[in-house]
């Protein structure tokens, strides 16, 4: 952080905004405290002031009180076994009395809806969703003035940030409590929201403002800065409305209002050639006796193909993708190659096997890695150490290493994790050069707005099996969840038949750009 | 499922599998051995629900190293004058004293094998660290440090086979220490996250903590320890009347 002023007042919902390493998450620990009294940290000038004391006079204890932080990974902040021990945590280190704390956990217990029959004691036992619930409650329990939520569903599928939006709705409704919340997929947010603040590169303040001020007066600097906006506003653009579309039903209205009646549906093309992997019935277990992740797989993947592997949390996605690779052998069945496969793995620092970013990429049969290196923003660290990278980093040098080896499919898992806004468009944007020249592309994602704007084919797994194979206009169908645009599309489309039930903005764009040649 | 064992407080149960074992490693002959082996299983599937198949299979990993020390000591152990020869194949003679000091070693691993199992099986991760916490005055920090540890260590193996899948589908293949770099890496960085987060809940300001599980010490578990200990103290008893009781006299082998 660099010379920041930035105000947030009691009750109000700010939503943080800016480029990876603007220093969002080091603003979140410098707020309730962690940074400077439990982290170590370089403090070169200036105060932060959390209710009135400046948080380098107030104690830990008094600040964690006043401000509660939820990160976004439920498994790196739950340190008990079980839900209750859990919510208690904190109330033991404030030294509350056992009455107290069993109030409170009920209390906390029913404000994130934990308080059914049906909710498992265990932890382990709790679906990804269900954890950051009961992260939650454990900062709800020490009753903080102020929540900062730090990418809270980022590492949950479409069910679990369902879950974990429908919570928060509920306990910021009544601005009882402050709210700073710092997440890059704004439209299901954006109701909730007061005022945006967007950092820069350097950690200084760019812009803060409504919601309207930022997304719409502020919109060149957005882009300039590779920051997110909401994709509801991205289509009222497209249509040239000057407006900010609250909510899917706003949006929809737009489109009754402005799409024009000429436009056509663009036709999907699907080059798909020659077979370059199957699975027959392949099924796979970690070791004997444990529980099948793949089961009974078939699946076929074609020259040209790019295919979304989507599902819940543990459906066995990334197994099946490992299997297709041939990084494992199928337990059961047959898993046949006639490619080669470039693997891309969820965390970059596992695939990683040389000591510097020059050689990473030579070890894929690189020889000149100069313009490569240029082209992934890692030119001036060739002969940097890479697990030294930062995350945006090491995740732009796995995928370009993959790239490198020169593969015929290329599967990729969760590559746009962690990822800001203009790293992931040059991601995409390289992954669909690579589509058109016959490259097939499997992507394991979360994000539906991906699967909607770049794949063409959609495998679903739940529980290990296949339980969706085909086009992706198929898939959004039929009481599936949709990605924003698509569901502001079928709404308008609902009401007005001439509007075709579009998938997301990649589609509307290609349509309306056919209008005008 | 609650059974006499789990309802014990932890760190009684702890110290009574700490003496239990101390007990074990005096003791070199190998019928006293299978005595507190019998006694040890009768008590865990009789007051702790635990199943014999349970002791077979958390055994299974010591049958190696058992029948290594029966081996080695049986064809190694110095003979003994007067010491009876069982069997011999040219040079390799097999002794009657290197088997039995043989045998004695394996049973006795078997038995401090089934005494700790006894212990984890009946015993919630949770209350023993609030009972150690409480009843043994080990310092918060270190108990809460054992819990996360406890959690942490599948996700440690998971890393690791994620990262030997990652060498080989990039068609490196190195030794199993390649990855290491990788693991630490993670590991290093989880752990900061754990800890950010619990200071994030004012772990590190805590004074004064308090608890909200409470694990009581009560007169149910005082004697229960007591009579552990006095049972474990007959089954001596047992091995000398029998004439089979050897107490180690600072030897190494037979």
């Amino acid at each position: 952080m660099r010379e920041l002023s930035l105000e947030w007042r009691e009750g109000e919902r700010l939503l943080l905004l800016g480029p990876s390493g603007s220093g969002k998450s080091t603003l979140a620990l410098c707020l309730d405290g962690v940074i400077p009294h439990a982290l170590e940290a370089h403090w070169e000038h200036g105060r932060v002031v959390v209710a009135g004391r400046d948080t380098r006079d107030a104690s830990l204890g008094e600040l964690t009180r006043t401000v509660g932080v939820l990160f976004q990974d439920p498994e790196t902040q739950l340190t008990m076994l079980e839900i209750d021990d859990e919510i208690a945590f904190g109330l033991e280190n404030l030294g509350l009395s056992r009455d107290d704390m069993r109030a409170r956990v009920l209390e906390a217990r029913r404000l994130t809806r934990l308080d059914g029959r049906d909710v498992p004691e265990r932890i382990d036992e709790l679906s990804g969703g269900t954890k950051q619930r009961v992260a939650l409650a454990a900062l709800l329990a020490m009753r903080p003035a102020a929540l900062v939520l730090d990418e809270p569903t980022a590492n949950l599928d479409p069910d679990g940030t369902h879950e974990v939006l429908a919570a928060l709705r509920s306990l910021v409704g009544d601005r009882s409590r402050s709210l700073l919340l710092i997440e890059h997929r704004l439209d299901h947010i954006l109701p909730l929201i007061d005022r945006v603040a967007v950092l820069d590169e350097r950690g200084s303040l760019a812009v803060v403002g409504t919601p309207e001020e930022v997304f719409i007066g502020a919109q060149a600097r957005l882009d300039a800065l590779g920051v997110w906006v909401p994709q509801l506003r991205e289509l009222a653009q497209l249509l040239g409305s000057d407006a900010l579309p609250g909510d899917v039903s706003a949006a929809a209205d737009i489109l009754l209002e402005r799409w024009p009646a000429t436009a056509g549906v663009p036709r999907v093309k699907s080059p798909v050639g020659e077979t370059l992997v199957v699975a027959r019935d392949a099924a796979y277990q970690y070791r004997r006796g444990a529980a099948w992740a793949v089961r009974d797989v078939s699946v076929e993947i074609a020259r040209g193909d790019f295919i979304a592997l989507v599902g819940p949390n543990g459906a066995g996605k990334s197994t099946l993708g490992l299997l297709l690779a041939g990084a494992v052998p199928p337990t059961r069945g047959a898993a046949e190659r006639h490619a080669r496969v470039g693997f891309v793995f969820q965390y970059p620092e596992h695939q990683f096997v040389s000591r510097t970013v020059a050689d990473e990429l030579r070890a894929s049969g690189v020889r000149d890695v100069g313009p490569i290196l240029e082209r992934i923003g890692l030119g001036a660290l060739g002969a940097a150490n890479p697990f030294a990278l930062s995350h945006g980093e090491k995740r732009r040098l796995s995928v370009a290493t993959a790239m490198a080896s020169g593969p015929d499919i290329l599967i990729l898992d969760e590559p746009t994790f962690g990822q800001d806004r203009r790293h992931n468009e040059r991601l995409l944007s390289d992954l669909g050069a690579l589509n058109m020249k016959g490259v097939a592309v499997v992507v394991i994602t979360h994000d539906l707005a991906l699967v909607a704007d770049h794949a063409r084919r959609v495998v679903e797994m739940r529980d290990g099996r296949v339980t969706f194979d085909g086009a992706t206009a198929d898939y959004f169908v039929g009481g599936r969840r949709l990605p924003p645009v698509a569901e502001a599309f079928r709404l308008a489309h609902e009401r007005r038949a001439a509007i075709p039930p579009l998938l997301g903005l990649a589609a509307a764009r290609t349509a309306l750009a056919a209008l005008v040649a | 499922m609650s059974t006499y064992l789990r309802r014990r407080n932890p760190a009684a149960k702890l110290v009574v599998a700490l003496v239990l074992s101390l007990l074990l490693v005096l003791v070199i002959d190998p019928v006293t051995p299978l005595l507190f082996l019998a006694a040890t299983i009768a008590g865990g599937v009789a007051a702790g629900g635990i199943r014999v198949g349970t002791y077979a299979r958390a055994s299974m990993p010591l049958i190696a190293v058992a029948i290594g020390f029966v081996w080695s000591n049986a064809v190694f152990a110095t003979p003994v004058p007067g010491d009876q020869i069982l069997a011999s194949w040219g040079p390799v003679r097999i002794s009657e004293t290197g088997l039995r000091f043989g045998t004695g070693l394996a049973l006795r691993g078997f038995a401090i094998g089934v005494v700790s199992v006894t212990f984890i099986r009946s015993t919630d991760p949770a209350d023993l660290v609030v009972s150690l916490i409480h009843d043994m005055r080990v310092p918060f920090r270190i108990g809460y440090a054992l819990l996360a540890a406890y959690r942490f260590l599948p996700f440690v193996a998971q890393e690791y086979t994620q990262i030997r899948l990652a060498q080989r589908v990039r068609g490196v293949t190195r030794s199993p220490l390649a990855g290491v770099l990788s693991l630490f890496a993670m590991a290093i960085r989880r752990a900061t996250r754990i800890a950010v987060a619990m200071d994030a809940r004012g772990f590190a300001a805590a004074g004064p903590r308090t608890s909200f599980r409470v694990v009581p010490l009560t007169a149910a578990d005082i004697a229960f320890a007591l009579v552990s200990v006095a049972t474990a103290v007959a089954l001596l008893g047992t091995g000398a009347l029998g004439g089979w009781l050897r107490l180690w006299d600072g030897r190494f082998s037979a």
